[in-house]
């Protein structure tokens, strides 16, 4: 417990004016704890960002643009990051890939590789279905604002709006910045749905390119292993050699057989002996013992329950 | 030698065991010897519960009964006097109306009547043989007086002298007894089990005077005992005066022999009184009235009966009051109006049974059997002897069946001559027939549970029982009638009618049945009520015969036969010519439903032979049909849907060369299995088509990538190689490629709309099967992430039903709505009912196909239903009844459960409940025979809250169904209350249009006309959208507010545009942490203590609200809080 006020005494509180809508016409006040951030893996723009919790679900980079504006003037907010944008990335490698690069040492990605591989990952995304898109009640982001003196002044800044009671308001001046949400948001998103043949088409053969290739490298990278004593002098054993590796399902395959061989076998040896009878024949007798002991108890806690053996009126 | 001794020691093991006499462990049912014995347990549990504590309840009852016999005593014997002389005198003297039965005695009646004291008191009745029971609504204490023979003369059998002088007799007695005991009783007359013949004395102790004159009295009483009230006489008046009122029923009877029995068979008649004597030509036999008066001189005899068996067979008791709460629950009783077998008559029946009945004149049962196994017997036999067919004779080798024969149902006694039914009528022992074959279909059902079908429930709901109920008013009714039988008018008019209509039915009704308007006592000062001229029939349909629109008759040729036709239906019948070249009699139906055609059938019947206007033939019932308009021609529209389905599947399995073999295609769409509430309707008539989901199967293949993510990439690969092949082979098809509303992951991500421009409409998924082996293979993979392996599971739940189970329940559901007739329109009423109070959101459509089917399947403690309306409604009584709380709901349709199955399933239910005893993940278990694990239809629902929502609804339909006897609104069911809700969403219907508009339109190919009403749709067929905006909606809401607000909402009609919200109940004030899943502010009370305690936060709740606004933009109309 005593973690948790810890953490909630460097949580400010940033209050947000809503304005009412024509179908629920009341202002209100929403609250956005504020934090410097603080990961737990440290990265180098942790000094000049701010962590939000319990930011409005329709909130966009725009909204909180509007909102740092208002508290500290224009300039200092440089981008937004949310939860859900955060997400680790997919894992489409081929199974083979990923069993083989568990093997290897983490390879240092170089610059140019890890923007073919951005570009790579831009290219196999499909059609978006959103205009945007909704977040969690309650959910986090990450305001990267411009330097670390911006976020003091972020901070005192929320301090003073509490005194003045003068807070920033929640979406004015966005102009045409962001979609609509409301029936356009919902009439769009359904046309979306239903996607564009041809840019999937091309998504897809992008993001078979690229499966394929891994494939290939990781064939490639096990032959290789195969081959390679590593530091130490040890030749890593992988599967497949001089024919071609089995497939996963194949093994399972047998190993499933080879179950059924065995079970088979030893059903044929059951009810055999008479000793074998004899005792089939007491467990049938327990079963029946405990089934009868079983309704009882069934019995005695439809007894607990009031008005079980009353015949309805 | 060596084998031989062997086998001989083998041989002595056997005996020495001894258990495959008692239990057959080689059969397969080995396990109904449990069952059956959880019903014994359980009828021991019930009679514990059921029996009344004689001292308790009672009290003071003997004690009264002296009083009464010492009041009965001292009442003045007078010489015969004429009859009409004594009557006036009496009346005028005492102030008490003699009730003497229709019709009154001739003023110029030559006979005399007398008084003399009775020759023998005696208390017989369930009072005596101790099997009350504490649910029975009324105790009575039955008190025969005999009068003395010597009262009577030889013709008094004839003409109603008998119940004349009987009349007197009783109304003598009450004006003595209200002289003495006046003071602390009321009297009232009644008539004995409504039989109009036998008034009798009904005696109600006035409860307050009760405990003081009890003690006063009880030392004299002591001395008078006699007879049998003395056995009785467990007498204790210390206990304080009971809740439970009883009556004490004083009837006069005959002494036994008073009249020669063959006088009185059931052909004779004995009644040449009233108007009969006109028209001597037809004399036809008065068995009511006969058995009647035989009745009258059997009490003591019966008595002697029952007693005797219940010192033979110990469990006769117990079995008694077994029969009693069986009778009870489904509303049979001694009086007529209640069918007219009641405890007495199942009491009779199994004495007898237990004597006589079986072959060559020896017992049918024996008096070792416990009272369940007589029970079930009793049941047994009433289940397979119809009584309306042929007189059933106890030891029928001694009498002649055909002397015995009446129109009525007859269980004979040969020893004491009695028809033991006299009372019951054709349809009500119809009725007992099929109530017992029910409960020994139930018996014999190993999966059900017995017990509470059987004496629990209670089953005598006429909206429940019936398909269609008419209630026919007309002075013809309350006319005195012309029959000898005095059975009393009501009764007279309901045999006609009941005659005509069976015959008018035929194969169409499996139960005509006539409720006639209970009789009620009356004081003794005053004249019997007026008869009512009311009276209700009930139907049961035939499922496959009512809907028939066209009646057959005989062929032409056989002229007795068409004529005789031709006068039972009058100018309705016509001749025709049938294909196949028939020339028929027959009659067809202007109505389409089988209710309808049921109500044209009655009135046409009744008026030409009874002359039953229209005005005075009101149908009644719940008229449930025309809440959603479902007609004949649905089933015409599913079947279409269907049809067109194997176009589909004929299209795609003539592609050639396609890279993977299909295997299969399933259509799992409610509209494919004839369960939507709209019938799927074939062409573009709305602004948007509804697709019917198919999952395409391949067959297995090591082609498909080992990566979930890579096969989602490849199914749309499939997919657009689909389109391009099918709209190459057909140029009526066009496709469209969806995405579903999710990621790139490891689910799912697009289908295939296939358009037919008939406007069939399909949307095609792949299945792989290669997903499943990864997913499992993911979910045992430990050294994987948690959360990576919680998703799999997730995932692959999904997918299973999805791709697996779905398909078997489309299958089941679709066959048993082509076998069973109902069950389609039940379904979808009952989908209705759970969309009107903003159910459906929560559980899902195949569940509640699950439970209707149940309720086809398991029907007891009724038959299978034969319209929607009993269906319905008995579809709610059991959602009212379900404890999802300790059962599963166990539905095996395809009867492949085995009872180790079933007992799997309770006892994972037992686990779940043990480790989440709030029920916060899998609250209801269901079961079927393609899903035994209990988990695959209520994985996504209903929570808690929801499930007792609806039980709650339920229950509620249902008291509403039991206060409502006959008639009922069915806009009462449907109608739904919005006070329940913390805020409620309007919608605006305007907007709804527009998004579907715009939605189904294409925004590339908007074009501008000059013209106002050509704009960019006209003429264009709407293109499929993946979901409706409402559902759109409501998931975006679901997702965002998961933790915060419970949605609840119905149908996407537009008249039910109001989504209802409650808060989560769990959202309390709470300290903040930063991982609180909901929108929060700080609780502004706290800001004085700035203690420890200080940052409490609540639900920031007008923040959510204008959250959802902003959201919901134009399409919601309005946010109301309810208070």
């Amino acid at each position: 417990m005593a973690h948790t006020e810890e953490t909630s005494d460097q949580f400010a509180i940033l209050p947000i004016e809503i304005p009412g809508t024509s179908s629920y016409p009341e202002t209100a006040i929403h609250e956005v704890r504020v934090r410097r951030n603080a990961p737990k893996i440290p990265t180098a723009n942790d000094s000049r960002s701010l962590f939000l919790k319990n930011i409005p679900a329709d909130s966009t980079g725009p909204h909180f643009r509007g909102v740092f504006t208002e508290l500290v003037g224009a300039g200092r907010f440089e981008s937004i990051t949310f939860e859900d944008e955060t997400k680790t990335s997919l894992t489409i490698d081929p199974a083979a890939a990923t069993k083989v690069t568990a093997l290897t040492r983490k390879r240092k990605h170089g610059e140019a590789e890890e923007e073919e591989r951005a570009r790579e990952e831009q290219a196999l995304q499909l059609p978006q279905i959103w205009s945007r898109r909704l977040q969690r009640s309650s959910s986090t982001a990450v305001v990267l604002l411009a330097d670390e003196k911006s976020v003091q002044q972020v901070l005192k800044a929320i301090t003073k709006v509490h005194k003045s009671k003068k807070y920033p308001s929640w979406g004015s001046n966005l102009a045409d910045e962001v979609p609509a949400l409301g029936s356009a948001w919902i009439a769009s998103h359904l046309q979306l749905s239903r996607v564009d043949k041809q840019a999937t088409q091309k998504a897809v053969h992008a993001f078979f390119n690229a499966f394929n290739r891994k494939e290939k490298e990781a064939v490639e990278l096990s032959k290789r292993l195969r081959n390679e004593p590593d530091d130490d002098g040890f030749v890593t054993v992988v599967r497949g050699g001089r024919v071609a590796p089995a497939s996963r399902n194949e093994a399972e395959e047998a190993k499933r057989k080879m179950y059924e061989r065995d079970t088979k076998k030893k059903s044929e040896t059951q009810d055999f002996y008479r000793f074998q009878l004899r005792e089939k024949r007491k467990a049938e007798q327990a079963v029946l013992l405990s089934r009868f002991e079983e309704d009882r108890r069934k019995v005695n806690a439809m007894r607990q329950q009031r008005g079980k053996f009353r015949p309805e009126t | 030698m060596q084998s031989d001794f062997k086998r001989r020691k083998l041989d002595h093991s056997r005996p020495g065991l001894r258990h495959d006499a008692l239990i057959d462990f080689e059969s397969r049912s080995s396990a109904r010897v449990s069952t059956a014995s959880t019903f014994v347990l359980q009828t021991d549990e019930l009679l514990k519960e059921a029996k009344i504590d004689y001292g308790k309840a009672l009290k003071g009852v003997d004690d009264h009964l002296h009083r009464l016999k010492e009041a009965i005593d001292s009442a003045a014997p007078h010489d015969p006097v004429p009859i009409t002389e004594a009557t006036a005198k009496f009346e005028k003297k005492h102030r008490i109306v003699i009730p003497y039965p229709e019709p009154k005695p001739a003023k110029d009646a030559p006979y005399k009547l007398s008084f003399e004291k009775p020759a023998q008191y005696n208390v017989v009745g369930s009072y005596v043989a101790k099997s009350m029971v504490k649910t029975q609504g009324q105790f009575g204490i039955d008190m025969v007086v005999q009068m003395p023979k010597s009262m009577f003369q030889d013709k008094d059998y004839t003409s109603m002298r008998y119940f004349y002088r009987r009349a007197y007799y009783i109304a003598y007695i009450a004006a003595h007894v209200n002289k003495e005991l006046g003071a602390s009783m009321d009297l009232s007359f009644e008539c004995l089990n409504e039989n109009p013949l036998l008034p009798i004395l009904v005696l109600r102790p006035k409860p307050e005077e009760d405990d003081e004159k009890a003690t006063d009295k009880s030392p004299k009483s002591k001395s008078s005992k006699s007879g049998k009230s003395s056995k009785s006489s467990k007498s204790s008046k210390k206990k304080k005066s009971s809740k439970l009122p009883y009556v004490i029923r004083l009837i006069p009877c005959a002494p036994e022999g008073l009249f020669p029995k063959n006088k009185l068979l059931p052909t004779s008649n004995s009644n040449r009184s009233g108007e009969t004597e006109d028209k001597k030509t037809i004399q036809s036999g008065t068995p009511f009235y006969n058995s009647t008066l035989k009745a009258e001189e059997t009490f003591i005899s019966y008595l002697k009966l029952l007693t005797h068996t219940k010192t033979e067979c110990p469990a006769f008791p117990d079995a008694c009051a077994l029969g009693r709460i069986w009778l009870q629950q489904r509303g049979f009783g001694s009086s007529v109006s209640k069918g007219g077998f009641g405890h007495f008559e199942w009491a009779a029946m199994i004495a007898l049974l237990l004597q006589t009945g079986g072959r060559k004149g020896q017992a049918a049962l024996s008096t070792a059997l416990s009272s369940t196994e007589l029970f079930k017997a009793a049941v047994q036999f009433l289940s397979t002897t119809d009584f309306n067919k042929k007189p059933f004779v106890f030891a029928s080798s001694k009498t002649n069946v055909d002397s015995v024969k009446e129109s009525g149902p007859v269980m004979f006694d040969p020893i004491r001559e009695l028809n033991i039914l006299s009372k019951m009528s054709p349809w009500s022992a119809s009725l007992l027939q099929t109530h017992a074959k029910s409960t020994t279909d139930l018996l014999a059902d190993e999966a059900a549970d017995k017990f509470e079908p059987t004496f629990i429930i209670k089953t005598d709901a006429p909206l429940q029982t019936f398909d269609a109920i008419f209630e026919i008013k007309s002075p013809d009714i309350a006319k005195p009638s012309k029959s000898a039988d005095r059975r009393g008018p009501a009764w007279d008019f309901s045999l006609e009618a009941h005659k005509i209509l069976k015959k008018a039915y035929g194969d169409r009704a499996q139960l005509v049945h006539f409720q006639q308007p209970p009789k009620t006592s009356w004081s003794v000062s005053s004249s019997q009520s007026a008869e009512t001229d009311k009276v209700y029939f009930s139907v049961v349909f035939d499922s496959t015969h009512m809907s028939r629109q066209m009646e057959h008759g005989p062929p032409a040729e056989e002229q007795k036969d068409a004529a005789r036709f031709r006068q039972f239906w009058g100018d309705k019948a016509e001749l025709r010519r049938f294909k196949d070249g028939s020339i028929l009699e027959c009659v067809e139906w202007s109505s389409k439903g089988s209710v309808e055609i049921c109500e044209e059938i009655a009135a046409h019947a009744l008026k030409r032979h009874l002359k039953i206007v229209k005005e005075e033939l009101t149908p009644l019932g719940a008229g449930l049909a025309s809440v959603i308009s479902l007609t004949h021609l649905d089933k015409e529209a599913f079947d279409a849907a269907r049809r067109s389905f194997q176009t589909l599947e004929h299209d795609i399995r003539n592609l050639d060369e396609l890279p993977l073999q299909i295997r299969q295609l399933s259509a799992v769409s409610p509209a494919a299995r004839y369960a939507s509430i709209e019938p799927p309707i074939m062409g573009f008539h709305q602004g948007s088509i509804q697709p019917i989901d198919v999952n395409l199967y391949f067959e297995a293949s090591s082609k498909w990538p080992e990566n979930l993510v890579a096969i989602q990439e490849a199914k749309i690969e499939f997919l657009l190689d689909f389109n391009k092949r099918l709209t190459a082979a057909k140029d009526t098809i066009t496709t469209y490629l969806g995405r579903e509303n999710r990621d790139i992951g490891i689910e799912n991500l697009a289908y295939l709309d296939i358009v037919y421009d008939n406007g069939a409409a399909f949307r095609l998924r792949i299945h792989c099967d290669m997903e499943q082996t990864i997913l499992q293979r993911q979910i045992s993979n430990k050294t994987l992430d948690h959360h990576v392996r919680d998703e799999s599971e997730a995932v692959l739940a999904r997918s299973n039903w999805f791709f697996t189970a779905l398909p078997l329940h489309s299958q089941t559901i679709a066959t048993f709505c082509t076998r069973l007739h109902p069950l389609s329109q039940t379904i979808r009423l009952v989908k209705h009912w759970f969309n009107s109070h903003k159910l459906s959101s929560h559980i899902s459509e195949e569940l509640i196909e699950i439970f209707v089917l149940h309720v086809f399947l398991q029907p007891y403690p009724w038959r299978t239903p034969t319209s929607v309306a009993t269906g319905f409604l008995r579809t709610l009584s059991f959602l009212s009844r379900w404890d999802w709380r300790d059962e599963p709901l166990i539905v095996d349709s395809a009867e492949t459960l085995t009872s180790d199955d079933r007992s799997a399933v309770r006892s994972s239910l037992e686990l779940w409940r043990k480790r989440d005893p709030n029920m916060n993940h899998t609250v209801m278990f269901v079961a079927t025979s393609n899903a035994p694990s209990g988990l695959e239809y209520t994985r996504s629902g209903p929570s808690k809250l929801a499930a007792s929502r609806m039980t709650r609804l339920a229950k509620a339909a249902c008291k509403l169904l039991k206060d409502s006897e006959y008639s009922l609104d069915p806009a009462a069911l449907f109608d739904t209350s919005l006070t329940d809700y913390d805020v409620l969403f309007h919608l605006s219907p305007k907007a709804l249009r527009a998004i579907l508009r715009d939605a189904a339109t294409d925004p590339a190919a908007r074009r501008v006309s000059h013209f106002k009403n050509l704009d960019d749709r006209t003429g264009r067929a709407p293109l499929p959208v993946r979901a409706h905006p409402v559902d759109v909606l409501a998931q975006e809401l679901q997702r965002v507010y998961d933790d915060t607000l419970v949605f609840f909402r119905g149908g996407n009609d537009d008249d039910d545009a109001v989504i209802g919200a409650i808060w989560n109940p769990k959202l309390q004030q709470q300290k903040f942490r930063a991982g609180l899943p909901y929108n929060f502010k700080k609780v502004d009370g706290d800001e004085g203590d700035e203690g420890d305690a200080g940052d409490v936060v609540e639900v920031n709740r007008p923040a959510v609200l204008l959250e959802i606004a902003r959201i919901g933009g134009e399409l919601i109309k309005n946010i109301e809080e309810v208070e």
